[in-house]
């Protein structure tokens, strides 16, 4: 990995507070979606927490929503997509490309709606976790 | 002939394992230049919880591969173990947490994908 060595991007771009999903992927044989979230530190502590959301449940219904309109925003169907650090994601479609949000390819207003699903993201796996946590401790 | 690990996108598989989980691309917890950002006062933030922990300088991506491949073996984990995760103690600094040196691994199973990064030390 010391292939990378310069200051990660991100500073200079949009900032983005957690809860922030750091991975996302939709496992069609499961039919579900294996989120990886930073959590709010009143939250968890740890750096990541990992969700489970069935796609037919109502908080897969939502991430469903989130994707279409990301997909909408990008003109094509989003599959996955990574935080990168910072402000930074990157995406995978179905078609097999890539794009990271700090490449540029979206106009600004097209990338602050794109910033606007992605927290709600983060916001529906925070909550999905934190709904299981209270549950397995009877709360 | 296989693809350059460095080719690999962020987020996309860099190797799967024979029990069908792959270990992804996390360029955000790849090593920085650390003299540089400790110098703009930067190494916190930049191995924080909003940028990542990140690993020390003699993790190549060669290496993340080989050793994940080998924790995951030894663990036993497949596709049917589900979402988990296990940390490492190695006795050398592993990596860089909230601006400290640290020795702790976690590897991160989702169920499908792999990934691993620096956690804070535990342990006294």
């Amino acid at each position: 990995m010391s292939e990378s060595v310069e200051l990660p991007l991100g500073e200079k771009g949009h900032l983005v507070d957690p809860p922030i999903v750091d991975h996302l992927h939709y496992d069609a044989p499961g039919q579900r979606y294996l989120v990886t979230f930073i959590p709010d530190d009143n939250v968890s502590h740890n750096e990541k927490e990992v969700v489970v959301i069935a796609k037919r449940s109502s908080d897969g219904k939502r991430v469903s929503l989130r994707l279409r309109q990301l997909s909408t925003l990008f003109g094509k169907t989003v599959e996955s997509f990574v935080h990168g650090g910072g402000g930074d994601f990157s995406f995978g479609f179905s078609d097999n490309s890539t794009a990271r949000l700090s490449d540029g390819g979206l106009d600004p207003a097209t990338t602050a709606q794109a910033y606007i699903e992605l927290q709600d993201l983060g916001m529906i796996a925070q909550i999905a976790f934190r709904e299981r946590a209270l549950a397995r401790s009877g709360s | 002939m296989r693809r350059p690990l460095r080719e690999v996108r962020d987020g996309q598989a860099l190797a799967v394992l024979s029990a069908g989980l792959a270990i992804v691309r996390r360029r955000k917890h790849e090593p920085i230049d650390f003299e540089a950002a400790g110098k703009k006062g930067a190494l916190r933030r930049l191995t924080g919880k909003l940028y990542g922990s990140k690993f020390s300088a003699e993790w190549t991506l060669d290496r993340y591969v080989k050793w994940i491949t080998e924790q995951v073996s030894a663990l036993g984990w497949s596709l049917q173990t589900g979402p988990i995760h296990h940390d490492v103690v190695e006795a050398q600094i592993m990596g860089y947490c909230q601006g400290q040196p640290v020795h702790t691994i976690r590897i991160v199973s989702d169920g499908r994908h792999l990934h691993a990064y620096p956690i804070e030390d535990t342990y006294v």
